[in-house]
């Protein structure tokens, strides 16, 4: 780790570049602790890749429209969004993999392939180009059963059909839980960019940012009344919101925009505090994304660059270049191998040397990835910090 | 074909069989409706008074009467169906029928032009837009719509201007469904048959129906709404409709004819008899609506699709004096199927497909047809516009139909090829023409009748033909003359007694091709051939852009290969950021502290936004090509301008640059060169008339030899506005004389004595000013362009050639002994690039294609009809006359050839003052570059042409010392005056120097 000794580390280069998608790549989406990227493009397709030996695992048309965002839900569940207006939930699990088409739509996009078993299709509103998010329901730690996590509720928010409106539904009881309206005093145009979160006394906040560059808390005002209401309202961005993200244990939340702003909020609606606003000079960043512990944040940019901040002092620290046009998603490996790094060096149980396959997915769960969707249709992998 | 004869007979069993029980049927469906509406009425009005006028209340048409009273009384859509199913089907009335011409008719579709169709139309669904077409195709119908259409057009009085800009739209898309379809001329005359019984009406008829479909009645009433439409701009831009465009309409109106040609064949009935000799003289009324081509060829691409044999009996119905016409036409399109320069592997397969449909063609009437087949074949002036496979094509179905007539073909090509006039005077395209013919028809006529050919060979015509030839000054007339006594020779006469000139010239690889024609034999293929060839060629004309999109997109990845590079060591540009992060910890040192998170070094390239504001930011800059396959791809994006600007700016230096490393121009040549032909400038580039001229050049220098000839080809094909045109003759001129060393002879060959310059004598003055004629000229056409964007685009040679008109002033200065002592210690020069290749690259394309266009188009060719056009070619032809200099080779040949040019255009030259001077200008130069050092040999040679010369520029210039020429400015009369003095000035010194010349011999 010689290179530690400079001031700062030689310019990034992409571990990998995964060619497969002939439209642009809209989202990308790390699962099973890294073995898998999910990404999805403007034509509807969806690849699965299998990240240790980068070959895809499952290729299918989700949607007849762009995707616009990837989830998981828990390791067999993949949720999609697409533009067609339907919110689908697949049961993809490690023994359907060998079921589906590995054909990638660059070398045959026309024709139709297996689907995965589709466990719920949701009709969405997808006008704009908002994507869902999601958030687990906390469970009292009384009635937690750790042995079925599966059965835990998933909140899922999407624009609703009027412009500012936030439909919160329920799965997989698929009810309507909350409807968000927008603020009154201002105009907000449509919904960009939404995020969940439970605070510290088990309530759930929806953070939205809007066409006009604002950005919204909605909580419930009160338990009887159900009436949600915006406990915070700023104007950071001059341009659309593009993403935001939230990061529970530090607090904050952070979002961008098509302008060149970058904004760190409170969770805590503390009309106080200005929020903490940077103007990185590259307008058009988008796909926001904090990595798990909360130390780095990431965005895409049209600019053909992904750049990585430090989520304390929001600096740039790396700046990614190799994509030749707008990257347009961002994620980070979701897990960092925890387990992996314990299971000792190299030896399985202290019994016999790891198999090249075995280290190289135990090498994949530690590596600290970060994939980056392109206009191309190319996604590439890095490692950094 | 099934389809259409099914039609035929149904309706013809329906009218034949009695009508009773489809009536019924009719009746009991249809007048579910109206009874409905009929007692809905019935209630409301029965309390008001009982007693109304029965005409108000009738919904139910029992006769063609009530049928017009109910169109006229603002009927209901339910009534209005009824009325038009009614009308539409065949049995409703029994003596009616729509299909025939008659007043009632007349009233019941005016009636629904002028108040139904505006009313309804826009609220119809199809079916019953369907029923409303269906009552409108008819003879009367059609008339009706036109004349609507003719009253909508008209300037609209101030009230119902709105309303006719509505209805225009309306009515012209009911013309078009009305119109529209293979069928609708068989439709027609099939109801007609059914309707009118009467031979003598029915004739009146169809005459009705000749001249409205084979007059331009329909096309000049749609285009004049259009016209209206877009003057008004009232609903946007309408797409222009296909009706309104000649070519589209022709090639409909020949799908047409051909499919009622092709229908029921077998049936010789009197209909068909009938219905075909109408279809014949609309053929023959649409031939002299001016787009032959199109029309031929909807006519026989429909026909071959068709397969009938109705292609044989089209000729017989084609009245005598139309079918040569008709054949003349036919030809002219076959040989723009295959072009000139046809690929040879080809032609063996095209040449057999063509001979089919010929012969096809011709079938039914050998005699006539070959006759005119013949008469095309030997006119000298006619043949040259037909391309090498369509020759052979006709000799070869000539002699399998029309045997005796192949004979009569090859005396009269033989007496025309033996002509001295014709071996004199006309150009060197005829000649090679005729050439072709005869050794084709000897071939073809030797192998069926050696002893006809013997005779020819052996009578005094040939022999006295053939020393006309050797006589010849031509030297490529001599030079075919030997040919084709070679070739005949060498049918006609036994081994070793054969005729040998044993020369190297009838040894090349060209004089092989001649001799080869007498043995060419083609078969006569099959229609079916001929249709994939169609086919095939459509493709063509397709397929060549999409391939190159698709190439186009993958430059990128190829370009980002840099990035897997070493690492590049960190930028200067670094110490800055690191500056801005001190700054910054400073900052935010109160309440944060750096979190031990070591920043990656920036990227070799990370640029800020360039606007602070984010909607303004270009995140897509272009960077300069750096491929000829990038510059092609940026030239063709008509999106971003940044990128076409960039592209249109590195076009010339990246081709230049390129041009001799590997074969990355020479493979994309012609494709470059066409694209920057076609190109337009869609986003008002700078200089972009400059830079593409620039381009142009560059292309061309790149592979002169083949770039050379094809962008000659290119500066005649169909379809070029008059401003490309004048470009390309542009950049062949000012190629050529960069070719032979004119360009930047300042910056980067200073002292060349000997640039080829044609005669040495000018002051240095003067030659600094003509030297740089080509720079000059080059910035005129940079303000040209600027300051005509929307008209026609000034000719760049123009500028080049009035700097040339300075030397004039030397010539009248310069004393004779002078001259003369000049002459003696002159050297000759050396000849440059370009006086080797002129006469193959640029001089005989030019001048053959420009004879073939003439031929082919006669006054109605651009180059005849447009000046500047012409004025161009010219000035181009004298410029690379000049900058090709005295050492050109062949120099005699190619005088010979532009002096015949330039004497024709005297009548042409007499009614337009810049033509005058152009050509004024081509003779000066001609005779300068040839006086240059061998002066008298002029005199000797082409005596008759300067004495011609002569007489008509000492005409010129008496005429233009009177004032009457010009009748606006003296200065053009000066140049005429100045110009033409030239000439007489110089063709006087040249006879004087022969005179003394042969005087001094003789004295001697």
């Amino acid at each position: 780790m010689d290179w530690r000794q400079g001031s700062s580390h030689l310019p990034a280069q992409p571990v990998y570049v995964l060619r497969g998608h002939t439209a642009q790549v809209h989202a990308v989406h790390f699962l099973r602790q890294n073995l898998r990227l999910l990404s999805g493009d403007a034509d509807g397709w969806v690849v699965l890749w299998n990240v240790p030996i980068r070959r895809p695992v499952a290729v299918w048309r989700a949607h007849k429209g762009a995707v616009l965002g990837l989830g998981s839900w828990d390791d067999d569940r993949i949720i999609t969004h697409g533009r067609d207006n339907r919110l689908c939930v697949w049961q993809l699990r490690q023994e359907d993999e060998g079921n589906l088409s590995t054909t990638l739509p660059i070398e045959d996009s026309e024709s139709e392939r297996k689907e995965p078993w589709l466990l719920h299709s949701l009709p969405v509103n997808a006008l704009n180009f908002c994507p869902f998010a999601t958030c687990r329901v906390p469970v009292p730690e009384e009635i937690t059963d750790p042995k079925s996590p599966s059965t835990k509720k998933l909140l899922v928010a999407v624009p609703g059909v009027q412009d500012g409106h936030i439909n919160v539904t329920s799965l997989s009881s698929e009810e309507r839980v909350a409807t968000m309206l927008d603020p009154k005093d201002i105009k907000t145009g449509m919904v960009m960019a939404i995020g969940l979160h439970y605070s510290d006394s088990n309530r759930l906040h929806v953070i939205a940012g809007y066409e006009s560059g604002y950005i919204c808390i909605f909580a419930e005002s009160t338990a009887t009344t159900k009436q949600w209401q915006a406990v915070y309202t700023h104007k950071s961005h001059t341009q659309p919101v593009l993403s935001l993200d939230v990061s529970p244990s530090a607090g904050y939340f952070y979002s961008s925009s098509a302008d060149d702003i970058l904004a760190r909020h409170l969770l805590k609606p503390n009309s106080a505090v200005e929020p903490k606003v940077v103007r990185t000079k590259h307008a058009g960043q988008q796909s926001l994304t904090l990595r798990l512990d909360g130390r780095i944040f990431a965005t895409a940019g049209w600019d053909g660059r992904v750049r990585v901040y430090s989520a304390k002092t929001m600096k740039e620290l790396a700046v990614l270049k190799w994509h030749k046009e707008g990257v347009y998603a961002v994620a980070f490996a979701t897990d960092h191998g925890q387990e992996a790094a314990d299971s000792g060096d190299g030896v399985v149980g202290g019994e016999r040397e790891m198999t090249v396959a075995e280290q190289r997915v135990r090498k994949t769960k530690e590596t600290h990835w970060l994939a980056a969707g392109s206009k191309d249709g190319k996604v590439s992998l890095w490692d950094v910090y | 074909m099934d389809v259409f004869v099914t039609a035929v007979k149904t309706v013809r069993q329906t009218s034949s069989i009695d009508a009773e029980p489809s009536l019924s049927l009719i009746q009991t469906v249809k007048a579910k409706p109206g009874r409905d509406v009929k007692e809905g009425k019935a209630t409301g009005a029965l309390p008001g008074g009982g007693t109304f006028s029965p005409t108000a209340t009738v919904k139910d048409a029992v006769n063609p009467e009530d049928a017009v009273r109910i169109l006229r009384s603002q009927p209901d859509t339910e009534t209005l169906l009824a009325t038009l199913r009614k009308l539409t089907s065949p049995n409703a009335f029994p003596t009616f029928h729509l299909a025939a011409p008659g007043t009632l008719q007349a009233q019941i579709l005016n009636s629904i032009v002028s108040h139904i169709v505006p009313a309804f139309w826009p609220i119809l669904d199809e079916d019953e837009k369907v029923l409303v077409v269906r009552c409108m195709r008819n003879i009367t119908g059609i008339n009706a719509l036109l004349a609507k259409l003719h009253t909508v057009s008209g300037p609209a009085i101030e009230g119902n201007r709105a309303e006719f800009a509505e209805q225009r739209g309306i009515f012209i898309t009911v013309t078009n469904e009305v119109l529209s379809g293979n069928t609708l001329l068989l439709d027609l005359l099939v109801e007609l048959d059914g309707a009118v019984k009467d031979k003598t009406r029915r004739n009146l008829a169809q005459k009705e129906l000749i001249s409205l479909l084979g007059s331009g009645k329909v096309i000049s009433s749609v285009a004049q709404v259009e016209d209206s439409a877009r003057d008004t701009n009232q609903g946007g831009t309408h797409s222009a409709s296909w009706l309104a465009v000649g070519s589209e309409y022709n090639r409909w109106l020949g799908r047409n004819i051909a499919t009622l040609f092709c229908s029921g064949h077998g049936l010789l009935n009197e209909f068909h008899e009938e219905s075909r000799a109408t279809g014949g003289r609309v053929l023959v009324r649409a031939l002299s609506l001016g787009y032959q081509s199109s029309l031929i060829k909807g006519l026989v691409s429909e026909m071959v699709s068709l397969r009938g044999d109705g292609i044989e009996e089209l000729i017989g119905h084609i009245p005598n004096y139309a079918a040569k016409q008709f054949l003349e036409h036919s030809l002219r399109w076959l040989s723009q199927l295959s072009p000139f320069s046809e690929a040879a592997e080809y032609t063996k397969e095209v040449v057999s497909s063509l001979a089919a449909l010929l012969k096809a063609l011709l079938k039914r009437n050998p005699a006539t047809c070959g006759s005119h087949i013949r008469v095309i074949c030997g006119d000298p002036v006619f043949i040259v516009a037909l391309s090498y496979s369509v020759r052979r094509a006709c000799i070869a179905v000539l002699s399998e139909v029309a045997p005796d007539e192949l004979q009569s073909l090859f005396e009269t090509t033989m007496t025309t090829f033996s002509d001295r006039l014709f071996i004199d005077h006309s150009p060197v395209l005829q000649q090679e023409s005729i050439a072709q013919i005869l050794l084709l028809t000897a071939g073809y006529l030797h192998r069926a009748n050696p002893v006809a050919v013997l005779m020819i060979a052996r009578s005094s015509g040939h022999m006295q033909g053939t020393s006309n030839r050797l006589d010849a000054s031509g030297q490529q007339a001599r030079w075919l003359g030997m040919i084709v006594a070679t070739a005949i020779s060498g049918l006609v006469d036994r081994e070793g007694l054969r005729m040998s000139f044993g020369i190297d010239e009838v040894k090349t690889e060209e004089a092989s091709w001649y001799l080869r024609l007498v043995k060419v034999e083609d078969n006569i293929g099959t229609l079916s051939g001929l249709q994939a060839m169609l086919v095939r060629l459509e493709k063509d004309v397709g397929v060549p852009r999409n391939p190159l999109r698709s190439t186009a997109k993958s430059p990128p990845q190829l370009a980002g290969k840099p990035v897997f590079g070493p690492p590049r060591p960190p930028t200067p540009a670094q110490t800055e950021v690191i500056g801005e992060k001190v700054a910054e910890v400073l900052d935010d040192i109160s309440d944060e502290e750096d979190d031990g998170l070591k920043p990656y070094a920036k990227p070799d390239s990370d640029p800020e936004d360039s606007d602070e504001d984010a909607t303004l930011v270009d995140r897509n800059k272009p960077r300069p090509p750096v491929y000829v396959r990038d510059l092609m791809s940026m030239l063709r994006d008509d999106k971003a301008p940044n990128r076409f600007q960039l592209g249109m700016k590195h076009a010339a230096s990246l081709i230049r640059r390129k041009a001799n490393f590997g074969r990355e121009v020479k493979d994309h040549a012609e494709e470059m060169m066409g694209l920057l032909c076609n190109l337009q400038d869609p986003f008002d580039t700078d200089e972009f008339e400059e830079l593409k001229l620039q381009a142009m050049i560059a292309i061309l220098l790149s592979d002169v030899e083949i770039m050379g000839p094809w962008l000659s080809r290119h500066a005649f094909v169909e379809g070029y506005s008059i401003a490309q045109r004048c470009i390309m003759l542009s950049a062949l001129g000012l190629g050529g004389r960069e070719l032979a060393g004119f360009k930047n002879e300042d910056d980067l060959n200073p002292a060349l004595p000997n640039t080829g310059f044609p005669s040495k004598r000018l002051p240095a003055r003067l030659y600094a000013t003509y030297s740089n004629a080509a720079a000059s000229s080059v910035k005129a056409l940079d303000s040209a362009s600027r300051k005509i964007e929307n008209q026609l685009m000034q000719p760049l040679a123009l500028q080049a050639a009035d700097h040339s008109t300075a030397h004039l002033n030397a010539v009248k200065v310069r004393t004779f002994s002078s001259r003369m002592a000049v002459e003696r210690t002159k050297r000759k020069p050396a000849p440059s690039q370009l006086a080797k290749t002129f006469g193959r690259s640029f001089f005989f394309p030019l001048t053959n294609r420009y004879q073939q266009e003439l031929a082919a188009y006669g006054s109605r060719s651009v180059f005849a009809s447009a000046p500047v056009v012409l004025v161009t070619f010219l000035k181009t032809l004298a410029l690379l006359f000049h900058a090709s200099g005295p050492a050109t080779l062949g120099l005699p040949e190619l005088t010979a050839e532009l002096w015949d040019l330039l004497l024709s255009l005297r009548v042409q030259a007499g009614s337009n003052v810049a033509i005058l001077e152009a050509v004024l200008f081509a003779a000066l130069t001609v005779l300068d570059v040839n006086t240059a050092d061998q002066r008298q040999s002029l005199a000797q040679e082409q005596g008759k042409r300067m004495n011609e010369m002569q007489q008509w520029v000492q005409v010129v210039f008496e005429r233009a010392g009177g004032g009457e020429l010009v009748s606006g400015g003296s200065e053009e009369e000066t140049k005429i005056r100045t110009l033409a003095a030239g000439v007489l000035v110089k063709i006087g010194e040249m006879v004087e120097q022969y005179q003394k010349a042969m005087f001094g011999s003789v004295g001697r």
